[in-house]
């Protein structure tokens, strides 16, 4: 019997020491995490996910937890340190009601509860969400359209970057974010465009240290972080080939033992060979050429004397990004060459520094994020990063939805394919994909779940519902009347709606997310992140309490990043572990 | 067979402000920076106990670079500092200073960190539009029809360097050489986007700082070989000039480090000394005068081209490869010279070379009596050159002495008292809290006024035009000596309390400011100070990793 009950503590305990750490740094009102390393490194953030994974992690469960929150970072790119907080307060509700009942929580009866959050999650929680709270913030949306039809992309990343940089430079980085994603969309697919600055953010960004936040800002073309060797202004647009090798090299290094025999006229041959190659390069009308290597002196002067501009010392990935996103034209004879069509190349100073632009055809832009320090930098870079991870998840999800949609009703053949930005963020905000941030879905679950009529476990409901809540309080842990005040100003709200409903009046108007954020218009986070938040929460749940006892072995393990197993630790919170009870219960 | 280690856990520090530890270590750094602030600042020498070079200097870049910090929150901010010196070349003190007391002051308030962090962006932005308004009295335009503030910038910095060590007649002297130096560098017929042209820098240890001069055209080293002789055969008229960038040294370097197998009857030296004269009996059938290479010439080629008539110049480095470039403005092939002649600097022979177009190359030498002070001077001449650059991106300077900042700090506060419970609702923050940030920053500010007094002397503030004052018989203006003194002008030590006011601006006045501060640099040093310190009050947790 004791055995269980220690089980159940250490997990409180391994959360709750975790959930420490991140509380800190949730919502606006939060702070950050410095991390260093002797090595010199420093890193500020406020991202759950990089936070829990600096701190080595020793004990299991904790591992585990972590593996957790990682895979539900993946999936939505949203919602790490609520993770923690929903857990931790869901395990503590558990341990309370556990002391209500005098001790009678068993393994099995452990078991059994978790298997009933979890059957919780996939009924009850999925019809409140589809059937209550979606068509409540598309009421609401609709209700409050005039004020956010338009901005909702605005609104959304403001969302997100609100809790993960401090509020003094949330507002110019969301201006610069939203500036560079219309200037990259102009108006084409809305959900390619995402997904491809998702993937390529790395070419789609240069980051400029020295300078405040607020220098940050959208180019056109692509920066490259080089300055051209060899300058000269090209009119237009022009032929650029793309190199990766030497020039000058007339042997490449295969190894240590290397031996050049030098013959009669090599001096010629050598000469000969390098203009032989320059001189096809002017045929091909080159004016600009791009090599991931150091080129020899002897080509810089022949770029000079012939016009042709010269950039060495290129990340050959970025090359590569170039050539694929400007269907580059492969050269047949010497591998590795590409031809490109640029609009333009320009030289443009950052801070100090001279870097090269280049203009393609594609409207490509390039983000410059400025901090003062090279530790900022990264995070405002992670920051961004994310912003695109979380708006991916947003728009991919509501094309799901519409899909699935246009299965049930084949007369609608309105494809995918063509939704444009405005399309799109419409739609999410029709389909009530979206809601205010700071709390609303945690009051509204909490209120749906605990209302639930025909739900078949309501013990297990008001757990969850209970544990919400955690969520808004912690947001406004400075000021618990605050949160107070907006719990009852909510559910009048909702009482309201309610009475409406029935007598299919004129809308009340909704205040709640208005007065809340007591500037004009709330900041909105995505509705399906929120639900994957809560089934993943339960999942975990689900895998902590089916744990019965941990082994300790002494052999590594190596059957996957599942299993754990851990020598003997000091870690000052924990309990010691059992070591020969075997027992594992996981089914 | 390698031990696998165990990985030892995090050492976690919780809001680390709140550390008697940090916070001392912060009031340590504070105090480094604010005592070696302004022009009567102490030195401050850094040497290693091991032993080696030791270093006099009061200039924050030297100082933060090689002062190591153990605290991560102090080294973010020593970075910051140094990746603002390095885009502005100036106010990196004024940075430091104004950061750590915004903290301190936050700190000793007990502000809330969010609510701060949202005034203080508030407050900052309210600087830059005040600063870079029109009504704006801090401020002056910087008048490019002569050189009078030009100059006034430039000695504004030198004299805040005080390990330059230099007197009032050498400081006058030096900056005037910096505003000439910064107009040889600038294009004369500036057509749509030009570059600025090169100041290269010479220094000669041991010489009087009064025999630092500028000279137009490049200043070489005289090459062993040449004779006055030789100069003099040369007749005057423009001269054709050959750089080569690649050794002539005729060594098969490119090969780089591999067993090299010959046949025989190849000589591969031989072979390139003969490519080599080819490419000397070329030159000289072209009628060149001057020929010059980065590194190094081969011997016979030297001697060929000597007996020629032709000038060698060889291991000239790469820093002055470009200067020499820009100097003979080549085409196609060859460059040209106008002029050259021998010029004496102090105890050194120098080879100058004018040229032949309107190129805005020029040398700087500098003459300092030991090598500190000399490097002291080097760095600090190329700061106000860059300085002074920077003027003409925003023709703009603000007053030094710290009135600018009394001058801010009264405004700031005028500005924010009267509508304080309206932009405190706006921001979702209480009424006290916002009049309590406001007085934090605008304390700060003062502060960093405070900062360049050392000989506890007050400071004072006039209650008129808001400048900064210091008491002493002599002086009859304000710090920055654009404010006569008058009898009526009612003053008040700094920091103490008096009522808020609207800072009159000064209008139709001959005087001119003695001291001046760079418009950009400040404004930078401004929002980069007030972000840091933000970023600083965000941090709630330190992880340190000791694996």
């Amino acid at each position: 019997m004791q055995e269980e009950c220690v089980s159940l503590q250490v997990c409180v305990s391994v959360v709750g020491a975790l959930e420490c750490v991140v509380r800190r740094c949730l919502g606006p009102d939060g702070g950050s995490v410095l991390f260093t390393r002797d090595t010199g490194e420093t890193l500020i953030t406020r991202h759950g996910q990089r936070v829990l994974r600096t701190l080595h992690l020793q004990h299991p469960m904790a591992r585990m937890v972590l593996d957790c929150v990682c895979a539900h970072a993946k999936a939505t790119g949203d919602g790490t340190k609520s993770f923690l907080l929903l857990l931790a307060a869901l395990l503590r509700g558990i341990q309370d009601s556990h002391m209500q009942r005098k001790g009678s929580w068993s393994i099995p009866s452990l078991q059994n509860l978790a298997n009933r959050l979890l059957a919780v999650s996939r009924k009850e929680l999925e019809d409140v969400v589809t059937h209550k709270i979606t068509p409540y913030a598309s009421l609401y949306c609709s209700h409050h359209s005039y004020k956010l039809e338009g901005i909702i992309l605005d609104l959304s990343i403001s969302g997100y970057i609100s809790g993960r940089v401090g509020i003094s430079q949330a507002d110019v980085l969301k201006r610069v974010l939203c500036e560079f994603y219309h200037k990259v969309s102009q108006d084409q697919n809305a959900v390619e465009t995402i997904s491809f600055i998702h993937s390529h953010f790395s070419f789609l960004h240069t980051s400029v240290t020295g300078l405040p936040i607020g220098c940050s800002e959208v180019i056109e073309g692509l920066v490259v972080t080089c300055d051209w060797s060899v300058w000269t202004e090209p009119a237009g647009s022009v032929k650029a080939l793309i190199l990766y090798e030497s020039f000058g090299a007339s042997f490449v290094t295969v190894g240590e033992n290397i031996s050049v025999c030098i013959q009669k006229d090599y001096l010629h041959r050598t000469e000969s060979a390098m203009k032989q190659k320059l001189a096809s390069l002017l045929d091909l009308q080159v004016h600009v050429v791009l090599s991931s290597v150091k080129q020899p002196e002897s080509v810089l002067q022949w770029a000079r004397l012939n016009h042709v501009s010269l950039l060495e010392c290129v990340d050959s990935a970025q090359l590569d990004f170039l050539s694929n996103i400007s269907a580059a034209e492969t050269l047949s004879h010497p591998p590795l060459q590409h031809l490109v069509m640029l609009k333009y190349c320009r030289r443009v100073q950052l801070s100090g520094h001279r870097y090269a632009c280049l203009g393609t055809f594609l409207h490509m832009h390039t983000l410059v994020l400025c901090a003062p320090a090279p530790g900022f930098l990264d995070q405002i870079v992670c920051v961004s990063q994310g912003v695109f991870a979380m708006l991916q998840h947003l728009s991919q999800s509501f094309c799901q939805t519409l899909a699935s949609d246009q299965s049930q009703s084949p007369s609608s053949d309105q494809s995918q394919s063509v939704l444009s930005s405005q399309d799109l963020w419409g739609g999410i905000l029709r389909a009530g994909g979206v809601l205010p941030v700071g709390g609303m879905f945690e009051f509204l679950l909490h209120h749906f779940l605990l209302n639930e009529r025909n739900s078949c476990d309501p013990e297990s409901c008001r757990l969850l519902a209970e544990a919400l809540l955690c969520l808004p309080r912690t947001l406004y842990s400075h000021n618990h009347r605050r949160f107070l005040n907006i719990q009852t100003r909510f559910l009048d709200d909702l009482k309201q709606w309610d009475k409406t409903k029935e007598q299919r009046s004129e809308m009340p108007e909704l205040k709640f997310g208005f007065g809340f954020s007591e500037s004009s218009v709330p900041c909105l986070e995505s509705v399906s992140g929120k639900k994957q938040l809560v089934v993943s929460v339960l999942q975990c749940l689900h895998r902590l309490l089916c744990v019965g006892a941990i082994l300790n072995t002494r052999c590594p393990l190596r059957t996957g990043p599942q299993t754990h197993s851990e020598e003997d630790e000091d870690e000052e919170e924990e309990k010691p572990k059992h070591s020969n009870s075997t027992q594992s219960t996981d089914l | 067979m390698s031990r696998i280690c165990k990985k030892k856990p995090a050492v976690c520090t919780d809001e680390p402000l709140s550390n008697s530890n940090i916070c001392q270590k912060m009031a340590l750094l504070r105090n480094i920076l604010s005592t070696a602030y302004g022009p009567t600042g102490r030195l401050k020498q850094i040497h290693n106990n091991v032993g080696g070079h030791v270093l006099t200097t009061s200039t924050s870049t030297a100082l933060l670079k090689r002062v190591d910090m153990s605290e991560p929150l102090l080294k973010m901010i020593s970075t910051a500092v140094q990746h603002h010196t390095a885009c502005y070349s100036d106010c990196g003190l004024f940075m430091g200073i104004f950061t750590l007391r915004l903290i301190e002051n936050t700190q000793n308030n007990g502000l809330r960190t969010a609510a701060a962090a949202k005034v203080y962006k508030h407050l900052v932005e309210e600087c830059n539009m005040y600063l870079k308004g029109d009504s704006c009295g801090c401020k002056v335009p910087v008048d490019f029809s002569n050189s009078d503030s030009l100059i006034a910038l430039a000695r504004s910095m030198i004299a805040s360097k005080p390990a330059c060590m230099l007197n009032s007649r050498e400081t006058k002297h030096i900056s005037s050489l910096i505003a000439q130096a910064f107009l040889y560098s600038i294009h004369c017929n500036s057509s749509g986007v030009s570059c600025f042209g090169r100041t290269v820098t010479i220094g000669i240890e041991g010489q009087s700082v009064s025999d630092s001069s500028v000279f137009p055209g490049l200043l070489v080293d005289v090459p062993e070989m040449l004779q006055h002789a030789d100069l003099e055969r040369l007749e005057s008229g423009l001269f054709k000039v050959v750089l080569f960038s690649v050794s002539l040294s005729g060594d098969i370097s490119e090969v780089g480090d591999v067993t090299l197998e010959i046949h025989r009857g190849v000589d591969p030296e031989r072979d390139l000394l003969q490519q080599l004269l080819k490419l000397g009996e070329q030159v000289v059938m072209d009628k060149v005068n001057l020929f010059a290479c980065q590194k190094v010439v081969h011997p016979i080629l030297q001697h060929y081209l000597r007996k020629h008539g032709v000038v060698v110049i060889e291991r000239l480095g790469l820093a002055l490869m470009e200067p020499f470039v820009q100097l003979t403005v080549p085409v196609e092939a060859y460059g040209m010279v106008k002029e050259f002649c021998l010029q004496s600097c102090g105890s050194r022979e120098l080879l100058q070379l004018l040229p032949s177009k309107d190129a805005a190359v020029s040398t700087m030498v500098l003459c300092h009596r030991n090598e500190t002070m000399l490097e002291e001077l080097k760095m600090t001449c190329k700061r106000a050159e860059h300085v002074l650059r920077l003027t003409l991106r925003e023709p703009y300077a603000l007053l030094g002495g710290g009135c600018t900042e009394t001058l801010l700090a009264t405004h700031i506060t005028h500005m924010n008292c009267s509508k304080a419970s309206t932009i405190a609702q706006a921001l979702c923050i209480s009424h006290s809290e916002f009049i309590m940030a406001v007085k934090a920053f605008c304390s700060s500010l003062q502060s960093v006024a405070l900062s360049l007094e050392h000989d506890g002397q007050d400071c004072l503030i006039d209650l008129t035009y808001a400048h900064r004052w210091v008491p002493d018989i002599y002086s009859k203006t304000c710090s920055c000596g654009l404010v006569e003194d008058r009898s009526n002008l009612e003053k008040t030590p700094l920091k103490t309390a008096y009522h808020t006011f609207s800072p009159v601006s000064l209008e139709n006045t001959d005087s001119q400011p003695r001291i001046l501060d760079s418009f950009s640099a400040k404004l930078n040093a401004l929002n980069v100070a007030v972000e840091m310190a933000n970023f600083v009050l965000d941090v709630k947790y330190i992880i340190k990793d000791i694996n």
